[in-house]
C-alpha cells in the first residue's frame, strides 16, 4: 500500500482514534515524524503516550484514522510485511522487559538467533559491539535481576539496537533513574542518533531528555497533540496548559 | 450463566488453539532440545521425591482400606490384585497429575504470567520471536513426557507400599503378594508388550500432562495486571488443570473400560 505521505515522512498518524472499552485514549491524533528526526512525546500520565508508540510497531490497531509507517498502513499490513517492518524497528521498554531466565548476552543474542541465520561467531561479535555501545561491557554472564535499574535500561536499549534498526521507539527511557544515570542515557540516545541517523520517537516525562534529544516536542493531551514545537520554542511557550505542565514538572525536578 | 458459558467456550477455544500451535511446532523439538531437556528436569526430577512419597502412602492406604474388607471374607490374598490394578489404572496417573498440576503447572503459569505482566512477551512479539515455540512447546512437551514417566514411578512405589502393608498388617507374605500382582497385570490385551492396565494408565498420564501443560501455559500467557494478575492466573491454572484432568479421566476410563 502506498502512502500519500510526503517523501521524508517516515511515521504518520492521521486522525487516530483508539478506545479501550468506554475510554477514548487517542481522539483524532495527528503527528508526523520525518526520516532522521527525533520527536519527543510529552504529556501527563495516562494520556496515551505508550498507546501511541504501540501503534507504530503494530501492537495496537487504530479504531479510526490511519497509522502509516514508511507507507505501510498498520491497520491492514500483512503479517509477513509487519515482520519485515518490525525488523527495521527497535522498541525500548520502560522496564527493559529482558527475559529474566537468560543472561545479558543471551538476551541480546536471542533476536539474532531466532530470526536470522547469522553464525554464532557473528552473533557474539554483534552482542559485544552493542554492549560496548551502551557502555555495559563485561556483564554478559549476569542475569537481568543482578543488574541495577540503569544497567537494565541500557541492556534493554542494546537489545533494541541489536538488529541495527532505522526506527527506535523509546518508552520512558529514563523513568525511575537518578539524574546522573538519566543524563547518561540521554547522551547515549543522542550519540546513537548522531552516529547512525536513526529516526526516533521518545516518550518521556523528563525535561532533560526532551532538551537533550528532541528535534521537536509534541505535547499530548485529551488524545491529541495539543502543541508541538522545537525544544527552544516549546520550553519558552506561554501556552497556559503547557506552562502548568512544565511548571509542575519543574517543581519536581 | 450464559456469560459464564461463553467465557468457558472462549477459554477452551484458546487452550485448544494453543495446543494446536504446540502440535505444529513439534517439528522444531530437536532444535529446542536444550530448553526441552531443562523442562524435563523441571517437570521430572524436581518433583520425583514428592511422587515417591505420595505414591508410597497411596499404595499403603489402598492396601489397608481394601485389605481390611477383604480379610472379612478371608480373601486377603487377593490384595496384590487390587493394589496393582488401582495403582496402574487410576491412582498412579491421577495422583501424579495432581502433584504436577499443583507444583509444575502452578510454577510455569506464574513464570509465564510474570513474563506477560513485565512486557517480556510483548518484547518477544515486537522482535518477531515465536513465543509458543520458545516458551510453550518445551513446557507442554516436558509435562506430557514426564507425567507418564512419573506415573510409572508412582505405580511401582505404590505397589511396593501395598507389599509393606500386606506383610505387616494383613499377614500376606511378599511372594504371594507379588504373584498376584503379576497375575493381575499380565493377561489382557498387550500393546508393545505392555499389559492393558499399564498402557491405558500411561496413556491417561500422557493426556493429563498435556492438559496440565496447555492450561497452565494458556493461563500464564493471558495474565494481566501486575503481581495480583500473576497470583490470579496461577490460581486459575491449578484449578482448571485439576478440573480438566478429572473430566478427561472420566472419559478416558469410559473409553477404555466402559
Ligand atoms: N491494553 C489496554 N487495555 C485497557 N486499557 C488500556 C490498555 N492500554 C492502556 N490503557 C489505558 O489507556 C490509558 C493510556 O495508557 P498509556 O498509553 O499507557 O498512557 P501513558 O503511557 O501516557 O501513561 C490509560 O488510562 C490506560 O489505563
Ligand atoms: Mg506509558
Amino acid at each position: 500500500m502506498t502512502a500519500p505521505a510526503g517523501e521524508d515522512v517516515l511515521i504518520r498518524f492521521e486522525g487516530v482514534v483508539k478506545a479501550f472499552g468506554e475510554k477514548r485514549v487517542l481522539n483524532g491524533l495527528d503527528l508526523d515524524v520525518h526520516r532522521g528526526e527525533t520527536v519527543v512525546v510529552m504529556g501527563p500520565s495516562g494520556t496515551g503516550k505508550s498507546t501511541l508508540l504501540r501503534h507504530v510497531i503494530g501492537l495496537l490497531r487504530p479504531d479510526a484514522g490511519r497509522v502509516l509507517v514508511d507507507g505501510n498502513d498498520m491497520a491492514t499490513i500483512r503479517p509477513r510485511e509487519l515482520r519485515a517492518l518490525r525488523e527495521r524497528m527497535g522498541y525500548v521498554f520502560q522496564d527493559a522487559a529482558l527475559l529474566a531466565w537468560m543472561n545479558v548476552a543471551d538476551n541480546l543474542a536471542l533476536p539474532l538467533r531466532e530470526t536470522t541465520d547469522l553464525s554464532e561467531r557473528e552473533i557474539e561479535r554483534r552482542v559485544q559491539e552493542k554492549l560496548m555501545l551502551v557502555h555495559v561491557p563485561g556483564s554478559d554472564e549476569r542475569f537481568p535481576s543482578e543488574l541495577s535499574g540503569g544497567m537494565r535500561k541500557r541492556v534493554g536499549l542494546a537489545r533494541a539496537l541489536i538488529t541495527d534498526p532505522e526506527i527506535v521507539l523509546y518508552d520512558e527511557p529514563t523513568a525511575g533513574l537518578d539524574p546522573e544515570i538519566a543524563m547518561s542515557i540521554n547522551l547515549l540516545m543522542r550519540e546513537l542518533r548522531e552516529r547512525t541517523g536513526t529516526t526516533a520517537m521518545v516518550v518521556t516525562h523528563d525535561i532533560g531528555t526532551a532538551r537533550t534529544v528532541a528535534d521537536r516536542i509534541a505535547f499530548l493531551e485529551a488524545g491529541r497533540v495539543h502543541f508541538q514545537a522545537p525544544p527552544d520554542e516549546f520550553f519558552t511557550s506561554d501556552d497556559p496548559r503547557l506552562v502548568r505542565f512544565l511548571g509542575h514538572q519543574g517543581s519536581r525536578a | 450463566m450464559i456469560r459464564a458459558t461463553l467465557d468457558l467456550c472462549r477459554d477452551v477455544g484458546f487452550q485448544l488453539e494453543l495446543l494446536g500451535q504446540v502440535g505444529l511446532r513439534l517439528r522444531s523439538a530437536f532444535h529446542r532440545r536444550g530448553l526441552i531437556a531443562d523442562q524435563f528436569f523441571q517437570s521430572g526430577l524436581k518433583v520425583f521425591h514428592v511422587v515417591l512419597f505420595v505414591g508410597l502412602f497411596v499404595g499403603m492406604i489402598v492396601a489397608l482400606q481394601t485389605g481390611i474388607e477383604l480379610s472379612r471374607f478371608g480373601q486377603e490374598d487377593q490384595i496384590g490384585t487390587i493394589v496393582s490394578l488401582s495403582m496402574c489404572r487410576e491412582m498412579g496417573p491421577f495422583i501424579t497429575a495432581i502433584i504436577l498440576a499443583a507444583t509444575v503447572g502452578s510454577a510455569l503459569a506464574a513464570e509465564l504470567g510474570t513474563m506477560a505482566v513485565n512486557e517480556e512477551l510483548t518484547a518477544l512479539e515486537v522482535m518477531s520471536i515465536d513465543k509458543v515455540n520458545l516458551l510453550v512447546m518445551p513446557r507442554v512437551l516436558g509435562l506430557a513426557v514426564m507425567c507418564p514417566v512419573l506415573a510409572i514411578v508412582c505405580d511401582t512405589i505404590g505397589i511396593l507400599g501395598g507389599a509393606l502393608i500386606s506383610e505387616s498388617q494383613l499377614g500376606v507374605d511378599t511372594t504371594m503378594y507379588f504373584d498376584t500382582v503379576v497375575e493381575a497385570l499380565a493377561p489382557v490385551g498387550n500393546l508393545l508388550g505392555l499389559p492393558k492396565d499399564i498402557y491405558t494408565g500411561l496413556f491417561k498420564a500422557l493426556v493429563f500432562g498435556t492438559v496440565i501443560g496447555t492450561i497452565s501455559c494458556a493461563e500464564g500467557l493471558r495474565a494481566r495486571g501486575g503481581a495480583v494478575g500473576v497470583g490470579e492466573c496461577t490460581r486459575r491454572a491449578v484449578r482448571n488443570s485439576i478440573i480438566a484432568t478429572i473430566i478427561a479421566n472420566y472419559f478416558l476410563t469410559w473409553a477404555f473400560f466402559g
